[in-house]
């Protein structure tokens, strides 16, 4: 890892960039970029077919009219800023896209959407592109292990705070910009804080990733025409200090040698909060042994920041029950899965799983990692309990390549048949193909039956 | 509505959004260029008439956002919408809205924020979404979809920047206006809620000046605006002459 103390640390950031863009990727960071990028095409794949992403890309089509940037699911075309929003909401729209748990940013959404938004990414080589949406989410998650843990704790949504960086860089460095540009489209990208907690459990969760990877690609359009504004990247402030209760930590980006947060994104094994997954796993495991019909009562030990996130025993709405522990356990208990199904409408309605959901305790417990849960199921014969240290999809139990490839299967082949492959296909070999390429199988539209 | 059964926030300022009677509404004079029906795509009409407009009420003696800033975004995002006599009224009404959200906070103001630029923003967004006729559900939404969005950082803002910046933040209350019908579930409470606006910023809100006399008394009128809005001195222009 680098400090970025430069006297302008988003200038040293921008050449830092750059210089990577010429070199190319570490063989083991261009692994780690390939299954980030594959694991968010397929999020945004299947995130894109939900009614407020749908929404979204009307809106701005009736806003901004069309324009030259692809939309990802979609061949429809949209304004950059617009595209960008649609594409962003999309991978986050299903709670099913990445996460570095140290900051609990997805960066891939952002990263995707400012690549995919700029027109010259389809005259790139594929190198470059994967390279671009790398660094996008490096410079994301730099910014937000700077702001970590305060950023979140503050009740900022990181991920929605931390994207207009991301955006930024993608998009200058896809349309070409020079280092005193893309400096000053990182410093623009700072000057508006996006996104609050308030939203979660909402389509606004989604909607602001969108809109602040919008704000970026903005940032970079402006600048890239010659605009400059204040330096806000870094320096003393990072970002205002009312975003953070504690000074800073030094803005720090990859050396050529190690120091890539990318490396610590993992991909979410179920279509909810990452804090749930640990719950989840620990109640597919119970599901094998005891009958949903002779639960009593559930107990589940969590980190007070898990039931904090995700406590709500009554979520209403499917995104209120993807950020709900207890609907997520009772769900996988009775139906002995958690995909998309068990987060859907008729899931959340089903009297046996709200009668479950009602009769499941959480216990806050300090002394717990975030990422533990155990869980205890009290019948008349008695209890059953598992703990989960390390759940699937977390740092220490990545999903390996072919769990990954089924998730992207399960998100994209229902719709766009044949799909699944050819992005696995482009993206695994993304070095020998063109941006043009990867664009291509993006925009995949739905298959009409 | 808020635990003890009174309406929050967000309701009055989405009552007071729909429902203020245009013929209380101070009027917009003649002094603000209309320019003529725009035939662009409403986010273009937005983003470059708020910055005409921002052109037209220059004063070189304003060094920074003021009330003209506010104004520009939301007539620039109301234009945008609609091309009535009640266009105009709208703009005003999210005016009204900024204007009261900024001196709500003059006793404990955050450091590092452009809170004009925050609630303009803000503002600009229930002015679009009364210009485009949402009801009250689209325009709870909205105000979440623009609060969310909203906190502008502080810093020194040359010319050329400011004007974009309030042409960006009319094509952003254009786009929410529009796409907030389908926002399928919003938070009800973006300003006052646990994670909130309020709450990050760790705001206190003055709640008489905020909501006091809401719809009634017009605080974007007169010169005590100059020093809510930042004791600025450059108001003196077509907003005037209009007779304000």
């Amino acid at each position: 890892m680098t400090v970025l103390d430069h006297p302008s640390p988003s200038r040293a950031l921008a050449d830092s960039a750059l210089r990577w863009l010429r070199s190319g990727l570490p063989d083991g960071i261009a692994r780690d970029a390939r299954r980030t990028l594959l694991n968010a095409a397929a999020a945004g794949i299947g995130g894109s077919m939900d009614a407020t992403a749908q929404a979204l890309l009307a809106a701005g089509e009736a806003a901004h009219g069309p324009g030259p940037s692809p939309v990802i699911g979609s061949r429809r075309r949209l304004d950059p800023i617009a595209a960008a929003a649609v594409t962003a909401h999309s991978v986050t729209q299903d709670d099913f896209d990445d996460a570095h748990p140290p900051t609990i940013i997805h960066p891939g959404a952002a990263a995707l959407a400012g690549v995919m938004s700029e027109p010259a990414t389809a005259r790139r080589g594929g190198g470059a592109v994967l390279t671009a949406f790398a660094l996008a989410c490096e410079a994301q998650l730099a910014l937000g292990s700077a702001l970590s843990p305060s950023l979140y704790a503050l009740g900022w949504h990181a991920t929605s705070t931390c994207a207009p960086v991301g955006a930024a860089l993608a998009t200058g460095l896809m349309a070409g910009l020079d280092a005193p540009s893309l400096a000053a489209a990182l410093d623009m990208a700072c000057g508006r804080l996006v996104g609050l907690r308030v939203a979660h459990g909402t389509h606004l969760k989604g909607y602001q990733v969108g809109r602040g990877a919008a704000w970026g690609v903005e940032s970079a359009h402006v600048a890239g025409a010659g605009g400059r504004g204040p330096g806000r990247l870094g320096g003393p402030g990072v970002l205002p200090p009312v975003a953070t209760e504690e000074e800073p930590a030094p803005l720090r980006f990859p050396s050529p040698d190690d120091g890539w947060e990318l490396s610590a994104v993992t991909f979410k094994p179920y279509p909810a909060g990452i804090v749930c997954s640990g719950g989840i796993e620990a109640a597919l495991h119970l599901s094998g042994e005891v009958d949903a019909a002779d639960v009593l009562r559930v107990e589940v030990q969590v980190h007070p920041l898990v039931a904090e996130l995700a406590g709500d025993a009554d979520p209403r709405e499917e995104m209120q029950a993807r950020v709900s522990l207890p609907h997520g356990i009772a769900a996988a208990l009775v139906d002995g899965a958690a995909g998309m199904a068990q987060f859907s409408a008729s899931r959340l309605a089903d009297p046996t799983v709200r009668s479950l959901r009602r009769r499941i305790q959480l216990h806050p417990d300090p002394d717990l990692p975030r990422a533990t849960a155990v869980v205890r199921v009290i019948t008349a014969d008695g209890a059953r309990s598992h703990r989960v240290e390390d759940p699937r999809g977390s740092a220490t139990r990545p999903l390996g390549d072919e769990e990954l490839e089924a998730k992207v299967h399960g998100l994209v082949e229902g719709d766009r048949p044949g799909c699944a492959t050819a992005l696995i296909d482009t993206i695994g070999h993304l070095d020998e193909r063109s941006g043009a390429d990867l664009l291509a199988v993006l925009t995949t539209p739905r298959t009409e039956r | 509505m808020s635990p003890q059964g009174s309406p929050t926030v967000e309701q009055r300022l989405v009552d007071f959004t729909i429902d203020t009677a245009d013929a209380v509404v101070p009027r917009v004079g003649p002094g603000i260029p209309r320019p003529p029906r725009c035939a662009r795509p409403p986010a273009t009409c937005a983003r470059t008439g708020a910055g005409d407009l921002l052109e037209a009420m220059r004063d070189p003696r304003c060094p920074g956002p003021c009330r003209s800033d506010v104004l520009a975004t939301a007539l620039g995002a109301a234009r945008a919408l609609g091309d009535d006599d009640r266009t105009d009224i709208a703009a005003v009404i999210g005016v009204e809205v900024a204007v009261r959200l900024v001196g709500a906070t003059r006793d404990d103001r955050p450091a590092g924020i452009d809170l004009v630029r925050t609630a303009g923003l803000i503002g600009a967004g229930l002015a679009a979404a009364r210009a485009a006729g949402l009801d009250h559900a689209g325009t709870s939404r909205a105000l979440a979809m623009t609060t969310s969005q909203a906190v502008a950082v502080a810093g020194d803002v040359p010319w050329p920047a400011r004007r974009h910046l309030a042409g960006a933040a009319a094509s952003i209350a254009v786009e929410v206006a529009l796409a907030a019908p389908g926002l399928a579930v919003a938070p009800t409470h973006p300003i006052s809620g646990v994670r909130g606006l309020q709450d990050v910023l760790r705001l206190h809100l003055d709640g008489e000046v905020l909501l006091g006399g809401l719809g009634t008394d017009w605080r974007c009128r007169g010169p005590a605006v100059d020093g809510v809005l930042g004791a600025c001195s450059c108001d003196t222009g077509p907003w005037e002459v209009a007779g304000w």
